[in-house]
């Protein structure tokens, strides 16, 4: 493949690059040019900047439902280059959910598109320590009645314990048990957390505590919480 | 404040230009670059060949770059 020979050519080349939708042979060519041509280069860092934005808006989406299944999948594909372009879309993702900011309210709708007039039904918490990047990423769809856990970058609990998840503040009196973590994602359901009033819901804290295998024996956490996040809405 | 005066400004930016495209075209764009989508996926998604896809993504981002630079002066 020959270099571009319109300008127009090379701004979609560099485009396309930044986008990670070059099949292999234009990605080897893009990169080549990026070594050796300054157009292209400067072409390819203007992308990168247009489209940089959208990685704050990626923040209070859940990550696409099979993300995690098809970096498994394609890590059985070694060399190639998917699984460094997916560990990059990963890592856009995982530090997009450290800024969750208004910023991201003003791209969110291209995504989650939600129907016009309808109240906050989408919430996310980071699940996390001290800023630290996220461990457990917890989606709620109150119209779906899901609370949608992900691990991000749990490790397993030491021998004999688990992860119980607890749903804080938000007008509860005490911490409400939503359930044991596994390291898998999870679909546990809403209702519980619909018990509180919906006007204070934004104000609840998710907290995962390290417990007892099969979870706190007195239906209040025992062991050390070992990561919060606050919910935010979403849309 | 003011580098994220700059920040809201290209977000603003993007999503106005991104606002003008047509509904399958812009979620192409979004999900290729954030879901890591590739042109294959996309065709499956969007129920067209390869080749379109492809000519689909670089129509959107020749528009796209025309609204932003023309935005930025």
């Amino acid at each position: 493949m020959a270099k571009p020979d319109s300008p127009e050519e090379l701004q979609a080349l560099a485009g396309e690059y930044v986008l990670g939708t070059l099949d292999h042979e234009e990605r080897a060519e893009a990169e080549r040019l990026l070594a050796g041509d300054p157009d292209f280069a400067s072409a390819v860092a203007a992308w990168q900047h247009r489209l940089d934005p959208l990685n704050a808006a990626v923040a209070p989406v859940t990550p696409p439902a099979d993300l995690f299944r098809r970096i498994e999948h394609r890590l059985g594909e070694p060399g190639s280059a998917k699984i460094l372009k997916l560990e990059r879309h990963l890592r856009h993702w995982r530090a997009a959910t450290l800024a969750m900011t208004a910023l991201a309210a003003s791209l969110i709708g291209f995504i989650v598109a939600p129907p016009r007039g309808q109240p906050a039904h989408h919430f996310v918490a980071a699940v996390q320590q001290g800023g630290q990047q996220p461990v457990f990423v917890v989606a709620v769809d109150t119209a779906k009645g899901i609370i949608a856990v992900r691990p991000v970058a749990a490790r397993p609990p030491e021998s004999g314990r688990d992860y119980e998840l607890w749903a804080v503040g938000g007008g509860r009196p005490q911490p409400q048990s939503l359930g044991l973590l596994a390291l898998k994602d999870m679909n546990l359901p809403a209702a519980r957390l619909e018990s509180s009033s919906s006007a204070s819901f934004g104000d609840t804290v998710f907290a995962v505590s390290l417990e007892p295998r099969g979870g706190s024996p007195t239906g209040q956490p025992t062991g050390p919480v070992l990561w919060t996040g606050k919910l935010v809405p979403v849309d | 404040m003011r580098a994220r005066h700059n920040l809201a400004g290209s977000a603003g930016a993007l999503a106005a230009c991104l606002d003008q495209l047509p509904d399958n075209r812009r979620q192409m764009v979004i999900r290729a670059y954030l879901e890591g989508l590739t042109r294959e996926e996309l065709a499956a998604l969007y129920r067209m060949p390869v080749n379109t896809v492809k000519t689909t993504l670089r129509r959107s981002l020749i528009e796209l770059r025309r609204c932003l630079d023309g935005e930025a002066g």
